[in-house]
């Protein structure tokens, strides 16, 4: 659906994004990862217009980018805010009608949203009145109020108390598969885990990974297996990584073996065993592994 | 379907003309300058009817009864004493009176006439002092070189021109005070509009840039039109402003006519430079004399080079709201681009003694001065096409500042934290 190839961009001397590029399928949620300054909000405002590439092409269902997709696609920036002195339905109702809708097609998403987000009694509140959590559901239905085929959202979670964030969780979920592609920018790994089907990241201007989760990593496997046996504590030679008690006498073992079949059965032997899995790594031990090189 | 810009100016509008300040400065504007008005003339008139109790010590003996003022003044002549002597007596002062110490030969040589006072009594009042001391002086010599009075007032001649404009009907009465009143009140309105419009749209900015509000925005609508809503918006504000004001000040200025005759006109006033109070009372007084002026013209060309003028400059203070996020770095922005602004208005008094000068006509020229110069040159009359020259070099100037600062306002708005320099701005300028 989105097609990035080849963009760059340079800033004076400095490079913010060298020869990036992605491929996010339809109906789908991308996370997009990086540290900070690595080029995420350069590229993303890059898709939306607001900056322009040096190099390279954007192609959204096959089209060139253009003027003309700004309101296919539905953006929620790092750094956001609203017009405090205006009512918070009116508020809503002018970025829609920015994005190319009508006003009574406006007015009525915006109810629809509002009670969806249960936030009727919103309507004539000063924005300035309304706290940091607030304002963000408020920006939040902004992003989407134009069913964009194209969601993308910067940190998205920061400022969110637990359920608020649940609650834009559970509707993005639901916008994806009504259809829309979804990008996502963030530090929180957990909610990428959570929500992502495919990840890409950047590192000092670069694309360095790009793919489905489990695939991801997979490619980063360490080769570690688990085993959690119930009994009294085996004897073990100092190969095993983790050897350690847990709850109602059980007790787990990490190894990176080789020949994980061999050391299961070995084990079966010895023991009454609960589980055996493999160890993947987690996006964010894949992430911290990559950034600091 | 209202584009996007349309639907720029429209938030920017509404949400302006709906807020508190706005209502009440625009209702109550009028209202406050008038009160101002009223306030200082009771003020004034209060100042010149505070009962003054004047001790004079009279070394001549011939001034008892000779100085009289128009109002409640009280001389006190004191028996002979020294003038070290009735220094003394008026080192306890009060508040209220002053001392005059006249030496012995006043009359034939009148210098060393002194004023002692704790509080100064107002330059006016010593200068009508000094006229009856002069007038009583001048008589005596009269008498003394056996001129009559007669023969004085049949030398001293007093010419008053009456001023007629030759136009296509023939000629009419003219005056010059009134020219020079509306000259004044169309500058300074001029500056004072450019400003305060100009500044509403750098804090538009600047609160859109602040509050981070921008990013939303400029994803969905281009800076360009952004910048220009922004700008059409707060103009529609301020001709809002105008036209109830207008309306509110021909309610007045009808109310009076038909129902204020008690109103008494100021009688023989000389018109001092700048003095706006003054001019209030003649615009009352020279209604006649104002319809001399080119009034509808005038009021045409307001607008325009308000236009024109607020164009220039808010375009300008909208890039720097945009390339600098804190209050300090803004001013030192702010300044290099408001200086021609307040030039102007520092040549507007030599403008209006010679509207047709060279300085008149150059600085009404200049686009950036050009507004008040050319708003002040236009109440005496001038050549049609000057204002149409200068408004045409005028609207060209602002289409190339509005270019420019369309480009730092689209780099600018997304940078945060730091202070661009010069050198920097030029590149953004530039850049594609």
């Amino acid at each position: 659906m989105l097609r990035i190839e080849n963009v760059s961009k340079s800033y004076g001397d400095k490079i913010a994004l060298k020869n990036v590029s992605f491929n996010i399928p339809e109906a789908s949620t991308f996370g997009l990862l990086g540290p900070n300054g690595a080029g995420k909000s350069t590229l993303i405002r890059i898709i939306n217009k607001i900056l322009v590439e040096d190099h390279g092409e954007i192609f959204i269902n096959g089209e060139k980018l253009s003027a003309k997709h700004i309101s296919q696609i539905g953006y929620m920036p790092e750094e956001r805010g609203l017009y405090k002195k205006m009512k918070v339905g009116e508020h809503v109702v002018y970025l829609a009608r920015l994005k190319g809708l009508s006003k009574a097609d406006a007015v009525a998403r915006t109810k629809v949203w509002f009670e969806r987000m249960e936030m009727t009694d919103w309507w004539n509140k000063k924005v300035e009145s309304l706290s940091k959590g607030m304002q963000q559901k408020v920006q939040f239905i902004s992003t989407v109020i134009h069913n964009p085929k194209l969601i993308i959202l910067d940190e998205p979670f920061s400022g969110f108390d637990p359920v608020n964030a649940e609650q834009v969780k559970n509707e993005l979920l639901r916008l994806r598969d009504e259809g829309a592609t979804i990008m996502l920018s963030t530090h929180r790994m957990e909610s990428v885990e959570e929500l992502c089907d495919n990840i890409g990241m950047i590192h000092k201007s670069e694309k360095v990974i790009e793919g489905k989760i489990s695939e991801v990593k997979r490619a980063y496997s360490k080769n570690l297996f688990e085993i959690v046996y119930k009994g009294e504590k085996l004897e073990t030679d100092d190969s095993l990584l983790k050897h350690e008690e847990r709850e109602n006498g059980e007790w787990l073992m990490q190894s990176a073996t080789t020949d994980a079949n061999a050391w299961l059965q070995n084990t079966l032997a010895k023991t009454q065993v609960v589980s055996y899995r493999e160890v993947l790594p987690t996006v964010q031990e894949i992430f911290v592994e990559i950034a600091k090189g | 379907m209202m584009g996007k810009i349309g639907l720029i100016i429209s938030r920017e509008y509404i949400t302006k003309a709906r807020s508190r300040a706005f209502i009440l400065l625009t209702l109550l504007g009028p209202l406050m300058y008038g009160l101002l008005i009223g306030v200082s003339t009771f003020l004034a008139s209060q100042d010149s009817e505070k009962d003054l109790r004047v001790d004079v010590v009279d070394e001549t003996g011939q001034f008892e009864n000779k100085i009289q003022l128009e109002d409640n003044t009280v001389f006190n002549f004191l028996p002979e004493m020294t003038q070290t002597e009735f220094e003394n007596t008026l080192a306890l002062i009060e508040s209220g009176s002053v001392g005059l110490f006249i030496p012995k030969n006043a009359l034939e040589n009148p210098k060393g006439i002194r004023m002692y006072f704790s509080e100064h009594p107002g330059s006016s009042f010593i200068n009508r002092v000094e006229e009856q001391i002069e007038n009583y002086i001048s008589e005596q010599r009269m008498k003394e070189v056996e001129v009559d009075k007669k023969v004085l007032n049949y030398i001293n001649v007093h010419v008053k021109i009456d001023e007629l404009k030759m136009g296509e009907d023939g000629a009419k009465e003219s005056s010059a005070a009134a020219a020079i009143t509306v000259s004044y009140l169309t500058g300074f309105l001029l500056y004072f509009f450019i400003f305060i419009y100009g500044s509403l749209v750098l804090r538009g900015v600047q609160e859109e840039k602040t509050s981070r509000i921008v990013e939303v925005i400029i994803s969905s609508a281009r800076p360009f039109e952004l910048m220009m809503g922004k700008i059409i918006g707060n103009a529609l504000l301020g001709l809002t402003q105008f036209a109830i004001w207008i309306g509110l000040g021909a309610l007045m200025i009808g109310g009076i006519v038909l129902f204020g005759p008690e109103i008494q006109a100021p009688g023989d006033m000389t018109m001092t430079q700048g003095d706006m109070n003054l001019g209030f009372a003649y615009v009352l007084k020279g209604w006649d004399a104002l319809q001399t002026l080119p009034l509808a013209q005038t009021l045409i060309y307001f607008i325009l080079f308000f236009l024109g003028g607020y164009f220039l400059y808010s375009s300008l203070f909208a890039a720097v709201a945009a390339a600098v996020d804190s209050q300090q770095d803004m001013q030192q922005f702010m300044l290099p681009i408001s200086i021609p602004l307040v030039i102007a208005v520092m040549v507007l008094s030599s403008v209006v003694q010679d509207p047709n000068g060279s300085t008149a006509v150059i600085f009404s020229m200049i686009p950036f001065t050009s507004p008040i110069i050319m708003m002040a040159r236009i109440p005496f009359g001038v050549e049609w096409w000057e204002p149409l020259l200068s408004f045409g070099i005028l609207a060209a100037s602002f289409v190339i500042c509005v270019m420019v600062a369309a480009k730092i306002y689209r780099i600018g708005l997304l940078i945060y934290g730091t202070k661009p320099t010069w050198k920097q701005l030029a590149k953004w300028i530039i850049s594609k």
